[in-house]
């Protein structure tokens, strides 16, 4: 399912490229490349606009991936980053894509930052964690994890495994696993090689499978 | 297999729920701070103005044909083979010193 022309506000679409396996490439807007010329003839102020129409997406797309008093820091550090590489910005390209790429790779250097000065928080769960995760395997209804406690907690859980995971095996769970992104996408995305991606996203999984067994409480499925 | 592996579909599909709708709200101000920052940084220059500065594009149109030269060199010299008794006896006519030194190095 290719979205075309969307922009701005609310989440971004994790399933633009799952089911054709291609990137999300929605096409150059006229009024986008129309605005990166003006800012490339010298209009500063023309920058504007395209903060106006992408804010909205890139506050998303950094949201799933930092935490939530990070955000506002890192979208601003992708906007100051997007204007200085945008004399190398293809204009037959979608600005839109262009820009959740240095958002991606902004969110991937924040992660690195964080882990190589061991600032990464290590949260720890509870027995009722594992019982939550051993009812959430045990369940067949899917409404039953829908309820507003089921979210907390996964996303305690989540924050927990993740945090226990390296920068790169991070970035491809979350891309691949979570969002559902295709590994060419990610690698795109990224900046990686597709095998790279392969790699990572089999390993991170593995990692992820495992910790969630290691839980207190949750006993191992099957 | 089949339960366990559905079972492990299931908590995938709760953690990516509570993994997407995860969303912040940004102060009305990053906007404004945003802009602070790109004007203090000024307009962006596309050519320095520089006689040796070359656009991006023109060096990867480049790449292709010093890719070529490299080639047609490269099986030139294969074809040719390098002489080395040509450079030997160069080196002793330039450089006898030289080619005492290479001649009595051991090998």
């Amino acid at each position: 399912m290719k979205v075309r022309g969307r922009e701005g506000l609310g989440p971004p679409p994790a399933s633009d490229c799952r089911t054709t396996g291609e990137m999300p490439r929605d096409g150059a807007r006229a009024e986008d490349i129309q605005t990166v010329r003006q800012v490339l003839a010298g209009d500063v102020d023309a920058f504007e606009g395209l903060i106006t129409s992408y804010g909205g997406y890139i506050a998303a797309v950094v949201a799933r991936h930092l935490p939530g008093e990070h955000v506002e820091e890192t979208v601003h550090e992708v906007f100051v980053r997007a204007y200085q590489s945008l004399p190398g910005f293809s204009q037959s390209g979608s600005f839109k894509y262009w820009l959740s790429r240095i958002a991606v790779r902004a969110c991937y250097d924040f992660w690195r930052r964080r882990y190589r000065s061991k600032e990464v928080p290590m949260s720890s769960l509870s027995p009722e964690h594992g019982n939550w995760v051993e009812r959430v395997l045990a369940e067949d209804s899917e409404e039953a994890h829908e309820r507003e406690e089921a979210r907390k907690e996964a996303g305690e859980i989540l924050e927990w495994a993740l945090a226990r995971l390296s920068p790169e095996d991070r970035m491809v769970l979350g891309l691949v696993h979570l969002e559902g992104r295709s590994t060419r996408e990610t690698a795109d995305l990224l900046g990686w090689t597709v095998a790279n991606v392969k790699i990572r996203s089999f390993r991170s999984r593995r990692a992820l499978r495992k910790m969630i067994e290691g839980i207190p409480g949750a006993g191992k499925e099957g | 297999m089949k339960d366990a592996g559905k079972a492990e579909d299931r908590l995938r599909k709760v953690l990516a729920g509570a993994y997407l709708e995860k969303a912040v709200r940004l102060d009305g101000m990053w906007r404004t701070r945003v802009m602070e920052d790109i004007r203090r940084l000024g307009p962006l220059q596309e050519s320095p103005g520089s006689g040796w500065w070359v656009p991006d594009r023109f060096v990867w149109r480049f790449a292709a044909a010093a890719a070529a030269v490299v080639l047609i060199l490269g099986g030139l010299a294969l074809k040719d083979g390098f002489a080395p008794e040509f450079e030997m006896t160069r080196t002793f006519y330039d450089q006898p010193l030289d080619y005492t030194e290479i001649y009595l190095e051991p090998a």
